[in-house]
């Protein structure tokens, strides 16, 4: 059984800072004072804000309020203490609220659970597992294709954009949801009736110059080119957007062109370059389209993601398409990690030691405690620091050598400094 | 190979052959490494692609790049193609390298077109046509469209083809061929574009390993990144803890904090999963601080996430999962 986070987001937390804000706001709009407006504004961001504060002070971190607000607060609230102090202390102690909230969720939970129960016993087990890997057959006409949109692409930095997208769609009627997505941002579903949704084999990953330029820079840029390959959706399309000018976007042009084409020719990627966010989306809207206009009169079959086939797109009336659920669930960013893999991860955290160290390492010892367990064979300490120097690894068969061997030495089995 | 070590010594005869094969992949590494390895590429030119003043340019980037080039007639007119030399990427001794010169034709072309030409090719329709040749002519290449003076040529012409006509052109004939393109409006642009082209091939060899080590690990991998701790002596040792406990998902560096406080080092951690009766709950009532401010509220680490952290140091499974 694995736990379980609950989010707890109380409906008033500040309830007496509320009343008495009201209250004053009121008394102050009933004689005209100018105060009336700096009250409304506390107000507002009051109640934006989640969780409960102890004191006047304490909100002094939110917007509207300054130090004489907070004063008064203070005041109001060691009257209302003086008057009230166990109701006070009831409606302060979070924590306890929390946990009966907690408790109140993990009984309706089990409540929720029972129910469910029978339909794993007998005839219904066997029609829910069919249901898993249900065959999905599209015929031409019965579906609809859909682009989606990931959140990212809508959310943060630039909600014009988003606007500018989404109106863009409208006005050229194309079918579009705006959905998370594991991995670029923007693909394309054919759906049917029975909201079954096989995936086509495109992608695009946008990125604005300046995007493109910080990706490059801190790395991400490589981990998700890495993250879409393993998608194996077979058509991969890098749109890179310009911005203004393109002068002022952190690397110079001649290192990002050589890098777009890097991307086309050892990635496989096709690289599409538009003028503006408007070309972008004159693009996309285009190359839906022609999907449209090739799809809609093949017939599709849902496939695992193994059996997917390159699809040569003017010859073939059946084409096999992955589940979006599987593409989505296993492209996904949070995917779980096995212990080597981590211990993987860890290891190259050490500047010197390099990805074929790391794996060469891991081949003889694939987990921590399986190096642990080694540390502890050893005879001497001498022995110890050297037991991984030997290792080699990489197509040159380099060894570790003494240097990382004793610092991995070090870092598990040194006490003090 | 002008640029390959001449006769092996008489030392290099008697040497074990182990030895012998660790040089002659030292060298074979060598020669596909970024720099190194434009020596062992060749560009083919179609005489036509030097037309419309675009010549002096190209020529003068790949002499300005030290490629390797040769003007000669192509199948189809106004085509680049590229050539490797086999040597660059095998692993024998130098003296197999002299006899082999032979160079072994890449899958990449590209296809010069004016802007002018391409208009044409939407209004006669005849761009599928050019693509179904090109495809022929070079079967297993993936072809590229370099587009010379299209907006310049739109701007300055009323040529009654919307917008809207050329993108879908362009398009299609990605979705059908496969095939990109890029628009280029002077002539410097188009022949750095070929010089990109030349050095992304010369490296595929080099890159090839790279991603194959990648792949073999299923996820990707880096120690380039900015976060990597550089340990001298005992000193960020400590970091070193605190980059090892962030990589877990879900922990974040507060969290990692919390650890620390109590384990300052590995071993404290791990001398305690001894000790205990209860390891996969050891950590999880381990209160995790906040930024300090009002805001400040205690968090646990928790149960699930407990479990995890002593899996990762107590599994002897390396495939399971956390």
């Amino acid at each position: 059984m694995t736990g379980q986070r609950i989010e707890v987001i109380p409906k008033d937390p500040n309830p007496l800072f509320t009343k008495w804000l009201k209250e004053w706001q009121s008394e102050a709009a009933k004689k005209g004072l100018k105060s009336q407006y700096a009250l409304r504004e506390a107000l507002e961001s009051l109640k934006k804000y989640p969780l409960p504060l102890e004191s006047g002070r304490d909100c002094a971190i939110l917007k509207g309020f300054g130090p004489k607000l907070c004063m008064l607060l203070n005041q109001k609230l060691e009257e209302y203490k003086e008057g009230h102090l166990e109701e006070y202390n009831k409606s302060v102690n979070f924590g306890e609220q929390i946990k009966e909230v907690a408790k109140k969720v993990k009984e309706k939970q089990r409540k929720d659970a029972r129910p469910a129960k029978p339909k794993t016993q007998g005839k219904k087990n066997i029609a829910e597992d069919c249901s898993a890997d249900e065959q999905v057959l599209m015929s031409p006409g019965s579906f609809d294709v859909v682009l989606l949109v990931d959140t990212q692409e809508t959310l943060g930095k630039n909600k014009k954009t988003l606007d500018e997208t989404l109106l863009y769609l409208d006005s050229h009627k194309i079918k579009y949801e705006v959905r998370r997505l594991g991995a670029g941002d923007f693909c394309w579903i054919c759906v049917d009736s029975a909201k079954h949704e096989l995936l086509l084999p495109y992608i695009i990953e946008r990125k604005r110059m300046d995007d493109f330029a910080s990706s490059i820079r801190d790395g991400r840029f490589h981990e998700q080119k890495f993250r879409l390959r393993e998608s194996k959706i077979q058509n991969l399309i890098y749109l890179i957007e310009s911005y203004g000018s393109n002068q002022h976007v952190g690397l110079p042009m001649t290192t990002l062109l050589q890098a777009a084409t890097n991307t086309q020719i050892h990635s496989g990627f096709q690289i599409k370059f538009t003028d503006s966010h408007r070309d972008s989306l004159l693009y996309i809207a285009t190359l839906t389209k022609i999907l449209i206009d090739q799809f809609q009169n093949k017939v599709l079959l849902g496939i695992p993601k193994e059996d997917i086939k390159p699809i040569n797109i003017t010859d073939s009336n059946f084409v096999g398409l992955m589940k979006f659920k599987e593409f989505n669930e296993q492209s996904s960013k949070a995917r779980s990690f096995t212990v080597r893999e981590i211990f993987i991860k860890q290891l190259l955290q050490l500047k010197s030691l390099s990805v074929d160290k790391a794996l060469a390492i891991t081949a003889m010892y694939p987990t921590p405690s399986s190096l642990l367990a080694a540390y502890r064979a050893c005879n001497s300490t001498d022995e110890a620091e050297k037991l991984l120097s030997n290792i080699r690894g990489g197509v040159l068969k380099r060894p570790i050598g003494p240097v990382i061997s004793k610092i991995i030495y070090q870092f598990y089995n040194n006490l003090s400094d | 190979m002008s640029t390959i070590q001449k006769s092996p010594s008489k030392r290099m005869k008697t040497m074990d052959p182990q030895k012998l094969e660790l040089k002659n992949i030292r060298e074979q590494q060598r020669r596909i490494k970024p720099g190194e390895c434009l020596k062992f590429v060749r560009v083919l030119i179609d005489p036509e692609c030097l037309c419309a003043g675009l010549g002096p340019q190209i020529l003068q980037k790949l002499g300005e790049l030290g490629i390797k080039y040769e003007v000669q007639s192509q199948k189809i007119p106004r085509t680049v193609l590229w050539e490797r030399a086999e040597s660059q990427t095998l692993a024998s001794s130098s003296e197999m390298l002299k006899l082999s010169d032979k160079y072994i034709r890449e899958s990449q072309a590209l296809f010069i077109m004016l802007g002018e030409e391409v208009i044409e090719a939407i209004k006669n329709k005849s761009m599928h046509n050019q693509l179904q040749s090109l495809t022929k002519a070079y079967p297993n290449c993936s072809i590229t469209l370099l587009i010379f003076g299209l907006k310049k040529f739109c701007r300055q012409e009323s040529t009654n083809v919307k917008r809207y006509d050329i993108e879908k052109c362009l398009t299609e004939i990605q979705i059908i061929y496969n095939c990109s393109h890029r628009l280029f409006e002077t002539s410097v642009e188009l022949a750095a574009a070929i010089g990109q082209f030349s050095k992304a091939i010369a490296e595929i060899p080099f890159k090839k390993q790279q991603a194959d080590k990648y792949s073999d690990a299923n996820l990707f991998l880096s120690n380039d990144n900015k976060d990597c701790v550089r340990v001298e002596g005992t000193a960020g040792l400590s970091r070193l803890w605190q980059q090892h406990l962030t990589r877990l998902p879900l922990v974040t560096l507060e969290t990692a904090e919390a650890i620390i406080s109590k384990y300052p080092k590995p071993k404290q951690l791990l001398e305690a999963y001894e000790t205990c009766d209860d390891g996969q709950n050891l950590l999880a009532d381990l209160k995790i601080r906040r930024a300090g401010g009002p805001l400040t509220t205690d968090r646990r680490i928790g149960t699930e996430l407990s479990r995890k952290i002593y899996t990762l140091y107590n599994s002897l499974d390396p495939n399971e999962k956390l």
